[in-house]
């Protein structure tokens, strides 16, 4: 087999606000396939961890590294920034993001987010995006919804609809933040299977999130954050199933 | 056209006042106004857009002189800014001998400096507070995908923006066009200066001012359904389907 490079890896990250320390050294390998997911309390930093792997916070410390490709940073007086701020653009695009509120640009139809970066960043002839747009929004159950803005959908057709934006990049890894959290309950299980059917395709996934039930029937590796440490790592089977702090234990117990 | 100042002739036959002639003094006054008017706010909307981006800098020495400039020009009736700059600008030693009086001389150009100069200062704030508004998430999305900054300023914010601003923008429009009616006092024959010739020749204020107020109602009427035309357009991301 080819030694390919991992898709992403991250070195022992550190990232401070102010004096307040909120990730004190955190180390993530992703291999081809994986789907990693975050777990722990508000507060315990699985968030900024997931939001510094595209830079989208600045870490103070650490390497990243995208498809074999490391982050070059420079120090400059208001802290570390990167060095190269192309790599940065080249390496987000291979990172796609899927955030909580969906974030939508809402001035344009749902098709013309899904292809708006591939054909302004990635510099994609517009009618192979708008193709490969149409067929993603298919894919996700939104064809119908292409020629409708973000505010006249649902938040779950919405997120959906920014799922199928990030396929659009055909991203190394993608990032899922809180993707389920400012959803109806009712609206969960759509986006949910449209992220257990990328799981399945082998897409590589880090996902934050509070659905256990997604964690443990769909991730390769679960990270139970607590005050920006990793608490416990490991299959799904093993922490969850058998969680060994106490503190995972009582994160886990069912709360009512 | 003949055919219409006949016409006009014939229904205007009983006053002394609305004469083929006096209509003459208004409809050039008209084209007076919509050329000061016109032509202040496509030089102002191009100076104000990238006045609008630079007072978001974070750059002190970039924001700051762009905030004094619309603050001043806020902050001092544009009667005052005229006169500043009509009857102001002759005292500049040698400026007669210079390419600048010739076009300083005439007093349209003045108006012109003053109008451009006083909409740039409003359109710059309303853009500026319209680009501040943008939703952080949607930046942030911009900057995730992978977006420059230029990209995104063109791509996201500006079309975003433009678009948020619309409705205060058609106000400072309306609000351009009245306010160049103060063009009269410099001797421009604008659609004021024309009524106020008519005044004084007829001594007729109902008449010569009531007639200008209904070129300018319909004036107002015109940009209001230019507005209301592009908000349908441009706007229909935020109405909700019914």
């Amino acid at each position: 087999m080819v030694d390919t490079p991992l898709p992403l890896e991250v070195r022992n990250l550190k990232k401070r606000f102010g004096d307040n320390e909120v990730l004190k050294g955190l180390s993530l390998q992703a291999h081809q396939g994986d789907v990693i997911t975050l777990i722990g309390a508000s507060g315990s930093g699985k968030s900024t961890f997931l939001r510094c792997m595209n830079l989208l916070e600045q870490p103070n410390e650490g390497e990243l590294i995208v498809h074999g490709e490391t982050i070059r940073f420079k120090e400059t007086r208001q802290g570390r920034e990167p060095a190269d701020w192309q790599q940065v653009v080249n390496m987000r695009a291979k990172l796609s993001m899927v955030f909580q509120n969906f974030n939508l640009w809402a001035h344009m139809t749902l098709l013309e987010n899904v292809i708006e970066a591939p054909v302004h960043v990635l510099k994609k002839p517009r009618k192979e995006a708008v193709e490969h747009g149409r067929a993603l929004l298919e894919r996700v159950g939104l064809l119908d919804r292409a020629d409708y803005y973000p505010a006249q959908m649902s938040g779950g057709q919405q997120q959906r609809g920014a799922i199928a934006r990030a396929l659009a990049m055909d991203p190394e890894v993608m990032l899922f933040d809180e993707p389920t959290s400012a959803l109806d309950p009712e609206l969960v299980g759509d986006v949910l299977k449209v992220m257990r059917d990328l799981a399945k395709e082998g897409r590589t996934m880090i996902v934050v999130t509070h659905e256990m039930a997604f964690a443990k029937d769909v991730s390769s590796q679960v990270m139970y954050l607590h005050q920006g440490m990793v608490e416990e790592a490991g299959p799904p089977a093993e922490v969850l199933g058998n969680p060994r702090s106490e503190r995972l234990k009582q994160f886990l117990a069912p709360k009512h | 056209m003949e055919q219409l100042s006949a016409w006009f002739t014939q229904q205007l036959a009983d006053n002394s006042i609305f004469t083929a002639r006096t209509l003459g003094y208004y409809g050039e006054g008209l084209v007076t106004t919509v050329q000061l008017v016109f032509l202040s706010l496509v030089i102002g909307l191009m100076i104000a857009v990238p006045l609008s981006i630079a007072r978001g800098s974070k750059r002190k020495w970039i924001k700051m002189p762009i905030f004094f400039f619309t603050y001043v020009f806020r902050g001092t009736p544009l009667l005052i800014q005229l006169y500043i700059i009509y009857y102001g600008v002759v005292f500049i030693d040698g400026i007669q001998d210079t390419w600048l009086w010739v076009i300083l001389e005439e007093p349209f150009y003045p108006a012109l400096i003053a109008f451009t100069l006083n909409t740039v200062a409003y359109t710059t704030e309303i853009f500026h507070g319209a680009i501040k508004a943008t939703s952080k998430g949607e930046i942030e999305a911009a900057r995730a995908y992978g977006m420059s900054k230029s990209l995104m300023m063109r791509r996201i914010i500006l079309p975003s923006a433009f678009r948020r601003a619309l409705p205060a923008y058609g106000n400072e429009v309306i609000f351009m066009l009245h306010a160049s009616a103060i063009a009269s006092v410099v001797t421009i024959m604008d659609l004021t200066g024309a009524a106020r010739l008519v005044y004084a020749r007829f001594y007729a204020p109902f008449d010569a001012f009531l007639f200008v107020a209904a070129l300018y109602l319909c004036l107002t009427f015109a940009i209001l359904y230019l507005f209301r035309y592009l908000e349908k357009r441009m706007l229909v991301h935020l109405r909700p389907l019914n």
